[in-house]
């Protein structure tokens, strides 16, 4: 079980690996990637931040959430900082769990909680040259 | 000597932390609110005297949300010293 930040390219091979287990039947990795298009506007990179002491925290309490709720193996989260291009990963999940069913389930729950409570920000790099924080309402 | 009143004003300090969007508009990743008395502010009120302390957050004021002592907190809690507290825009990590 494990959550982290990290400002490396993902490593999502060795996250899968890290859930993969004989007790399991399935592994669900998510990855995150940064998407060109964006209500017609267009992305030339994005920039990520965090509050490192509350984004761990917020992610270990996801984890815990899915342990409790769905009959998983392992869960593994990570977010990655900094400026990342086109394409690049900002966020894998990997869950593990003896039916495909619940995988699927946790690995949803585990993206869509993420997104509205971990203390990470994007910055858009938009084609135009200028930039925007992105704080949804 | 003269008799004088004496006012003692007690106030106290707290840290605050900013990211994103709030750090640009302040210039700093944190600042140091001076709380005009002795109690124990609320996290409304340390909201309150962030943004008259940073006007340039007034627009932004009532949409920032709080962390104290890195757990998300309502304007009511309580802000104790010597923790960790953070006024910041709604997330978009992930």
């Amino acid at each position: 079980m494990a959550v982290a930040l990290t400002r490396e390219p993902i490593d999502f091979t060795q996250l899968a690996e890290s859930v993969r287990s004989s007790a399991a039947g399935a592994v669900l990795l998510f990855l995150g990637t940064v998407r060109e298009l964006t209500a017609g506007r267009r992305t030339v990179a994005l920039d990520y931040e965090a509050y490192p002491e509350m984004a761990m925290r917020e992610m270990t309490q996801l984890e815990e959430m899915a342990l409790n709720r769905w009959p998983l193996l392992a869960v593994s989260i990570i977010h990655r900082l900094g400026h990342l291009e086109l394409g690049e990963i900002s966020v894998a999940i990997a869950v593990s769990s003896p039916h495909r069913h619940d995988a699927f389930d946790a690995g949803r729950f585990l993206i869509d909680e993420f997104k509205k409570v971990v203390p990470i920000w994007k910055k858009e790099n938009w084609d135009d040259g200028t930039t925007e924080w992105v704080h949804p309402h | 000597m003269a008799n004088e009143a004496v006012e003692e004003i007690s106030t106290q300090q707290r840290i605050i932390l900013l990211f994103a969007e709030a750090r640009d508009r302040v210039g700093r990743d944190r600042v140091v609110l001076t709380i005009p008395d002795a109690q124990i502010p609320t996290v409304g009120q340390v909201r309150r005297l962030l943004i008259e302390q940073f006007p340039s957050l007034r627009d932004l004021g009532p949409r920032l949300l709080a962390a104290v002592d890195s757990r998300y907190a309502m304007n009511e809690d309580p802000v104790p010293a010597n923790v960790d507290v953070a006024f910041f825009p709604p997330v978009s990590g992930g």
